[in-house]
């Protein structure tokens, strides 16, 4: 991607090893975010088998924690955790099944030996029997996903017209309307707003089903009930935003040289109040995009949220390594994302 | 002549009445939205600690044949709930001003006592933050170098763990902690201090321990902003101890910004807290918090709507006054900042 010019001299190289710093940066901090989930979990005291220990017998059990690999001391654990997650695997000729479902990523490689490369190796699941970590995956995050991107899409959607529009009718009714709305959003919390849209739409309109999963219907509730905090949050972001640009001095040459409002609007003065707003879209899609536990509760809704508390309690410690580091990628993704969009929104901010 | 004077004089009395404090709180009593709030949470407050005369019954008694009951405005109020006297499944009872939950127990007093929880969490949540933020920004931006970087590292590196997950992990750390055996004299002590106040400890712990990066960072750009300034250089001249210019000279212009963005992130603290009550673990029960009940009566909407409805209104008025003082609170003490987020 060419990036704009400033001095007269090209931004490319020094973009390029920003973003080089950023991802080595970006692995440095899953790493360390995967060792302090791991110490957390095995600080809660018991195992994935604790239950199991009053009804079987101890050979049993060791067995079972030696088929895990639970009797080795924990640093070889964690280091055999990210060797298998991070390091790709070549595999070649005939594979038995399991090895698919082990994997997160397996790309058939073109030659005749059935070469395939894997990657990610999230491990087993010791609650759910016969799933991998990333069977889990491969099922539940679509779901979490679309949830996800719809309730961005609000967000998006609602905040960012309602924060146009209060600024440019700053101080009319409208204004003060739709800021109101604005701090209403800001201070509802998901688990008030979702039983109210339930009852509202749900059980007194009969319009939308009250919960569970599989038709678009039963997206719409969910979605409004995540996306609308933060679009609040969006919209309020805008207007200040957009208010603070309009007032600059180049938006009025751009009115004196005669342009339609229109155009100072759209090309001006809309572009540069994007800014402040684009940083917080991106935590925010990472954020809708995996935290949706509490819709996922309150809705019925297959996702990952559920599988984190559960996996927890259950001590399923594959599923909440995993989990961790899946809900870590997406953020620090996002946040990266949003420095180099940063960058190449406002050539003016130098990075250090 | 004379009238020149009086004017005068008016106007000295008006210059000698506006400190900086006054004219914070006069601003903040302009602002209507904020008294409002004020006067919301105000009410909360002394609702929480007068709760034992507030409430009709204690919270957690429970009288199994009245579960469900429903008084009879209710009825009115939500046409889906038909009484029993005319073939629908609800109990009337009027001894409930707001219905009784599935174990026969007064919402309403669940209520009241509930405001405790939440107002105890968004009271000790920004102390906490606060505190942690204050030490490892003044440490951060006073030492510089590379205790500096270090410890800006890691705010970075909490900041990119996802929030919820942390104080998921951390609360069942804690939860798991308080039984078993081999916890030692500091665990054993917390979980006991923990259970006696109803499970709130652990989660004012684990609030504040991922809350903190924010003040921090705030702190730190203060501390590093004042830190060359003339009057810091003089203090050092004249050989005041370290202690003493971070108390006497850093501190003062730290603590106003800190205590606005902290009054902001009250309704955050309160929501989390709920949050962990509604997935179980927050308080223990049957100590009544406003997110629990709202997990209890989520199930149950259908057919009891006012036991979910209820306590999420609750909820929903308190975040709601916080955030207007909190705007209030920050346009009133930094009037630069007024309409920015």
């Amino acid at each position: 991607m060419p990036f704009p010019q400033a001095n007269g001299r090209s931004l490319e190289a020094p973009v390029g090893r920003f973003i080089l710093r950023r991802i080595l940066w970006m692995l440095l901090v899953l790493l360390v975010i995967s060792l302090i989930t791991f110490v957390l979990m095995h600080a809660v005291p018991g195992g994935p088998f604790t239950l199991e220990a009053k009804q079987l017998p101890e050979q049993t059990i060791r067995q079972l924690e030696a088929k895990y690999h639970l009797d080795a001391p924990l640093y070889v654990q964690y280091l055999s955790f990210v060797r298998d997650v991070a390091v790709p695997v070549i595999t070649m000729g005939d594979q038995p099944a399991y090895r698919d479902h082990e994997f997160l990523i397996n790309i058939s490689l073109p030659g005749k030996q059935q070469a395939k490369l894997r990657w990610m190796n999230f491990g087993p699941s010791y609650r759910a029997v016969g799933r991998t970590v990333s069977d889990i995956f491969r099922d539940n995050l679509p779901v979490s996903m679309r949830l996800g991107a719809l309730a961005f899409l609000v967000t998006v959607g609602v905040g960012f017209p309602l924060g146009i529009v209060s600024a440019l009718r700053r101080n009319t009714w409208l204004d003060y309307a739709a800021m109101c709305l604005a701090i209403l959003g800001v201070s509802v919390p998901v688990i008030v707003l979702a039983p109210v849209l339930q009852y509202l739409f749900g059980v007194r309109l009969k319009v939308l089903p009250v919960s569970g999963w599989g038709s678009p219907q039963h997206l719409i509730l969910p979605a409004f009930a995540l996306g609308i905090a933060d679009a609040a949050v969006v919209a309020r972001l805008t207007r200040a935003s957009l208010l603070q640009v309009l007032n600059q001095d180049y938006i009025r040459t751009a009115r004196a040289k005669g342009l339609s409002e229109r155009r100072v609007i759209l090309v001006h003065a809309l572009k540069n109040s994007l800014i402040p707003v684009v940083t917080v879209l991106g935590p925010m899609l990472a954020y809708l995009l995996t935290g949706t536990f509490v819709v996922e509760t309150i809705f019925g809704i297959p996702g990952m949220g559920r599988f984190f508390v559960t996996s927890i309690s259950g001590r399923d410690y594959q599923v909440i390594m995993g989990t961790v580091l899946l809900f870590a990628v997406f953020l620090v993704v996002a946040n990266t994302l949003v420095d180099i969009v940063y960058v190449w929104i406002d050539p003016r901010i130098r990075h250090t | 002549m004379a009238q020149f004077e009086a004017c005068l004089a008016r106007s000295e009395r008006q210059i000698r009445g506006r400190s900086l404090t006054t004219d914070a709180l006069r601003r903040l009593a302009r602002n209507r939205a904020a008294i409002i709030g004020g006067v919301i949470v105000l009410l909360n407050v002394l609702t929480a600690l007068l709760a034992p005369v507030v409430a009709p019954q204690r919270y957690d008694a429970a009288i199994l044949e009245d579960c469900n009951a429903t008084p009879e405005w209710l009825i009115r109020l939500f046409p889906g709930m038909k009484p029993t006297e005319h073939g629908g499944y609800v109990r009337v009872n009027n001894r409930y001003p707001l219905g009784a939950d599935k174990l026969g127990r007064d919402l309403l007093s669940r209520i009241v006592y509930g405001a405790r929880i939440s107002l105890a969490v968004g009271f000790m949540g920004p102390v906490i933050s606060m505190g942690i933020g204050l030490v490892v920004g003044l440490v951060a931006g006073f030492q510089g170098g590379r205790t500096d970087n270090i410890l800006m590292r890691i705010v970075d590196v909490m900041y990119a763990f996802p929030t919820m997950l942390l104080i998921i992990l951390l609360m069942a750390v804690f939860r798991a902690g308080v039984g078993s055996p081999k916890g030692g004299v500091v665990i054993g002590t917390l979980s006991r201090l923990d259970r006696a106040m109803g499970g709130l400890l652990f989660i004012f712990i684990g609030i504040g321990l991922t809350a903190w990066m924010g003040a921090a960072r705030l702190v730190r750009g203060q501390v590093l902003s004042v830190r060359e300034s003339e009057y810091v250089l003089a203090a050092r001249v004249i050989g005041a101890p370290t202690w003493r210019i971070v108390l006497r000279h850093i501190l003062p212009n730290v603590i106003g910004p800190l205590i606005i963005t902290e009054t902001l992130a009250i309704p955050n603290y309160i929501a989390y807290e709920a949050f962990l009550s509604f997935i179980g673990l927050g308080v223990n029960p049957p100590t009544p918090s406003w997110g629990g009940m709202i997990a209890e009566g989520a199930d149950r909407i259908q057919s009891y709507p006012n036991q979910v409805l209820f306590p999420a209104l609750a909820l929903f008025l308190l975040m709601f006054s916080f955030n207007f003082l909190g705007d209030g609170l920050r346009d009133a003490l930094d009037p630069t900042l007024q309409g920015r987020e």
